[in-house]
């Protein structure tokens, strides 16, 4: 069984507000915050907890800034957020919606290794710089777009996770899925309406299981997810620094502020290949499986869960290729409450993508900061759980670029 | 052009070579748009995307200034048209290979559609159309003068559209020999956004033509309302009828209020307690006081002195404020000019002082901040009637009808000077749409309904009025 060779710790998390269609203070006809103030404010956020600030490498996480802000070359940008990091190693790691997971693992590979005791880890997107039907061209460099672009829907990734959505529905029951789905979406925004810091924060929709049980409309949109079903267009940072056992001595940061790396696996997938059953996850199921064996716990012992849903039928598929709940059973574990806060396997609890938002190339970060802030109990929205670990899926694409983590408290 | 001819076919092949006259206009502009989209839309369903070069529009007007406004209007309304059809778009691309992302295939729908329109300056460049829309100055002379000079220069079977809002289509078609290829298509304004077409057969107007003239309505997404041909129509039969009768209650009112105090709850009592989206005075600035004293003489020549329910279509207080320089209407941007109210960002501001007018010091208007002067008035109104809604509520909400049923009914009972005023507006319109339907005007009480609910934005039509 793959081990860990040393402890490895994440600490000083901080995100900044996911920003966008939602938020009180979004007017898309006028100037937004550029996405430098997105990562400065996060680094201050990060740099703000440590006592003394020396990394020794620093890595960032981004999907599309050379489309949507025509940027290249960001690891020139880890100098301007850490001015510590000027003439230290730093790297750029991308994996679509993936790129955040695969940024804390390149960081974990580095203290690994020997090579740093710590490594600055940030990831953000900002989207906002182009209206939804231009994102979804952007996005849809997540999938194959030679092979499959021409003939995808007009808004890709929707189109690509309906087809999901209608597998799973007519395998399992429609009005089942659905009404998981809409659970799904209730409890998304429950949920985000706790964190200051989420896009639907401000959100004040009375029934909000009825809004997400409106049918789909194929002619509208695609045929087998409705709006609410989507996480929305994002634009936000997150950052945290990861840390060896001397490193955070270096650092001057208590054990007692930091989650401790329990277990991770990373899974890819063929992006030029389709899902052979669209109702699986298997990467997700894989990875996710892989870090769990490698941390030498089982599922019951997650006591905070942080997946990846970018759609809502996406949490649904996640719970039951992890095996949360046996297939065609993730609808009835949402709707009986299992995955609220107040349930046995709490699961998103800042909103998730669906209402945190979904800043892409930043997720798989912001994932991490929650897991950090729940398990050190400093959340906005903080859960009371009797068990020390949790676990987090970052997902790129059609279930293709795919790393999870497992955490445990570190005192 | 036979009678075999007619409905769907015909006019998918038409649409093929259209002009619209006095393209640079307020309602010119908006008519060549809603004939671009519908043209590019065909070209794109039969060519993958538009552009093909078997679709033209010839835009045409007299005053070439207008063309790069035109152009951009165009061009921006085809983007966001184009953006929200994304879907259909990459239906109809489907076989272009080189068209992969939304952008591409935006980009491509745009300047394809655009490559459609042609600017000229000069009616000739309707030469080669099949259909042409009419949109230039509502003025019987110059009307007569194009379609005579159009006569002469189109094939024998094109089909021409008059956008007039008054003038008898029979009178043209006669003075211009068009032999009954003249149909009045009314579109309100703006027709980009508003759904009526109030058509107007004339007395030689052929049945196909008429037929032609309802697919095309399908073909534009819009509401066709059939009218007689009679000077005014439904819409401007009813809006002017109820113009000269607020003038009447304001000379009433003025020696009680004063003259700001009386336009102002005037305007307030048919907005308000009618549940309109404006009250009459600002409606009348909306269309323009210049337009409105056109269409009245257009009415007047063909209806006066023998108009069915004795109306004189005149209006002293009218020919004074115009005399004075008052004008109202719209700026190229959509903004709403001065006239009868001072507007800012399209909300009243101010309010003309009639009285003032002749002092020789422009045009004076009273601030509606002076509340010592428009509180008293305005109260005096008394308290809108149990179950008010205003209308941008209203006009939401899917229960509006019963809402308005008991509305209308308290209104009805109401005791207040406001509800007692707002009574004589409805019973006034009910009058005026009874004559609509007893001279044949409109075919009957629904279609006055459909032409006040959809081009004047009303919740209720005048024989929804039953107290």
């Amino acid at each position: 069984m793959r081990k860990l060779r040393k402890r490895i710790f994440f600490g000083a998390g901080y995100n900044t507000v996911f920003f966008g269609s939602g938020r009180r203070e979004f007017h898309p006809k006028q100037p937004m915050p550029t996405f430098e103030t997105y990562l400065r404010e996060a680094a201050q956020g990060t740099l703000a907890q440590i006592p003394h600030p020396e990394f020794d490498e620093g890595v960032v996480a981004n999907f599309m800034a050379g489309r949507f802000l025509k940027q290249g070359n960001l690891p020139g940008f880890l100098p301007m957020m850490v001015p510590g990091l000027k003439g230290k190693p730093c790297v750029r790691v991308e994996g679509a919606c993936g790129s955040g997971g695969l940024g804390l693992a390149a960081a974990v590979k580095s203290l690994l290794a020997d090579m740093a005791d710590s490594v600055f880890v940030a990831g953000f997107e900002v989207q906002n710089t182009l209206k939804a039907v231009y994102v979804a061209d952007v996005l849809a460099g997540a999938g194959y777009f030679n092979g499959d672009r021409k003939n995808g829907h007009a808004y890709f990734f929707p189109g690509t996770f309906s087809d999901r959505a209608g597998a799973y529905g007519e395998r399992y029951g429609k009005d089942a899925a659905r009404q998981g789905m809409a659970k799904w979406y209730e409890q998304s925004i429950l949920n985000a309406r706790k964190n200051p810091k989420a896009q639907e924060f401000h959100n004040t929709t009375k029934d909000l299981f009825q809004l997400g049980m409106t049918p789909p409309d194929g002619r509208k949109f695609v045929s087998h997810l409705n709006l609410y079903d989507c996480s929305k267009v994002s634009d936000g940072a997150s950052s945290l620094v990861a840390v060896s056992e001397e490193g955070a001595r270096k650092l001057g940061l208590k054990l007692s502020d930091l989650v401790e790396l329990a277990g991770f696996q990373g899974s890819e997938g063929d992006i030029t290949e389709k899902p052979p059953d669209p109702t699986v996850l298997e990467n997700t199921g894989r990875a996710a499986l892989g870090a769990l064996e490698m941390a030498g716990v089982g599922r019951k012992d997650v006591g905070v869960l942080e997946l990846h849903d970018c759609f809502s039928i996406t949490g649904l598929l996640a719970l039951e290729s992890i095996g949360f709940a046996k297939p065609g059973g993730a609808g009835k574990m949402v709707l009986d409450g299992l995955t609220a806060s107040q349930g046995e396997l709490p699961t998103n609890l800042s909103g998730g993508l669906g209402g945190f938002g979904h800043p892409v190339g930043g997720t798989g970060v912001r994932q991490m900061v929650d897991l950090l802030e729940q398990l050190t109990g400093k959340a906005p929205n903080q859960v009371k759980s009797g068990k020390d670990h949790g676990m987090m899926v970052s997902m790129g694409g059609n279930d293709k670029t795919v790393t999870a983590l497992v955490v445990k408290r570190s005192a | 052009m036979g009678a075999a001819e007619g409905g769907d076919a015909l006019m998918k092949e038409r649409l093929r070579s259209v002009a619209v006259l006095g393209a640079g206009g307020k309602m010119g502009s908006g008519i060549a748009w809603v004939a671009l989209k519908a043209m590019a839309e065909q070209d794109a369903r039969e060519n993958g995307v538009p552009g093909s070069g078997k679709f033209a529009l010839a835009l045409i007007d007299a005053d070439p200034a207008a063309f790069p406004r035109l152009r951009a209007y165009l061009k921006s309304q085809l983007l966001k048209t184009a953006e929200k059809a994304i879907g259909d778009l990459r239906t109809w691309a489907k076989d272009r290979a080189d068209l992969i992302e939304n952008a591409d295939i935006i980009d491509a729908y745009v300047d394809g559609a655009m490559s459609l329109a042609r600017c000229e300056t000069d009616a000739a460049g309707a030469k080669s159309a099949k259909l042409v829309f009419e949109a230039v100055f509502e003025d019987l002379g110059l009307k007569k003068e194009l379609y005579a000079r159009l006569k002469s220069l189109c094939a024998p079977d094109t089909v021409f559209l008059t956008n007039t809002s008054s003038i008898p289509i029979s009178i043209l078609d006669q003075s211009a020999g068009l032999d009954g290829r003249l149909l009045g298509f009314h579109f309100y304004n703006p027709p980009a956004v508003q759904k009526l077409v109030e058509m107007i057969s004339g007395k030689r107007t052929r049945p196909e033509v008429t037929a032609l003239g309802r697919e095309l309505g399908k073909a534009f997404g819009k509401l066709t309302v059939p009218s007689n041909d009679v000077a005014g129509f439904i819409g401007n039969g009813h809006f002017v009828r109820e113009l000269l009768f607020a003038f009447r209650k304001f000379r009433e009112l003025r020696p009680i209020h004063g003259d700001a105090e009386a336009l102002l709850l005037l305007n307030k009592t048919t907005q308000d307690f009618l549940i309109r989206p404006m009250g009459v005075f600002q409606l009348l600035d909306y269309v323009g006081v210049d337009v409105f004293q056109m269409i009245l003489k257009v009415m007047k020549t063909h209806l006066d002195p023998a108009s069915a329910d004795g109306t004189v279509f005149s209006d002293q207080t009218l020919d004074a404020l115009l005399a004075a320089g008052v004008r109202g209407g719209q700026l190229g941007s959509g903004e709403q000019k001065d006239g009868l109210f001072r507007y800012e960002r399209n909300k009243i501001t101010a309010v003309l002082d009639v009285a003032g007018l002749n002092a020789g010091k422009g045009i004076p208007y009273v601030s509606l901040g002076d509340e010592a002067r428009f509180r008293k008035p305005l109260e005096s109104l008394g308290a809108l009637p149990e179950g008010h809604v205003p209308w941008t509520v209203l006009a939401k909400d899917p229960g509006k009808k019963e809402k308005l049923t008991g509305y209308l009914a308290n209104l009805a009972k109401a005791e207040t000077p406001g509800a007692r005023l707002g009574r004589e507006f409805l019973d006034h319109s009910r009058k005026v749409g009874r004559t609509l339907v007893g001279t044949g005007v409109a075919a009957g009480d629904e279609d006055v309904a459909k032409v006040l609910m959809n081009g004047f934005f009303h919740l209720y039509g005048p024989a929804d009025w039953t107290h």
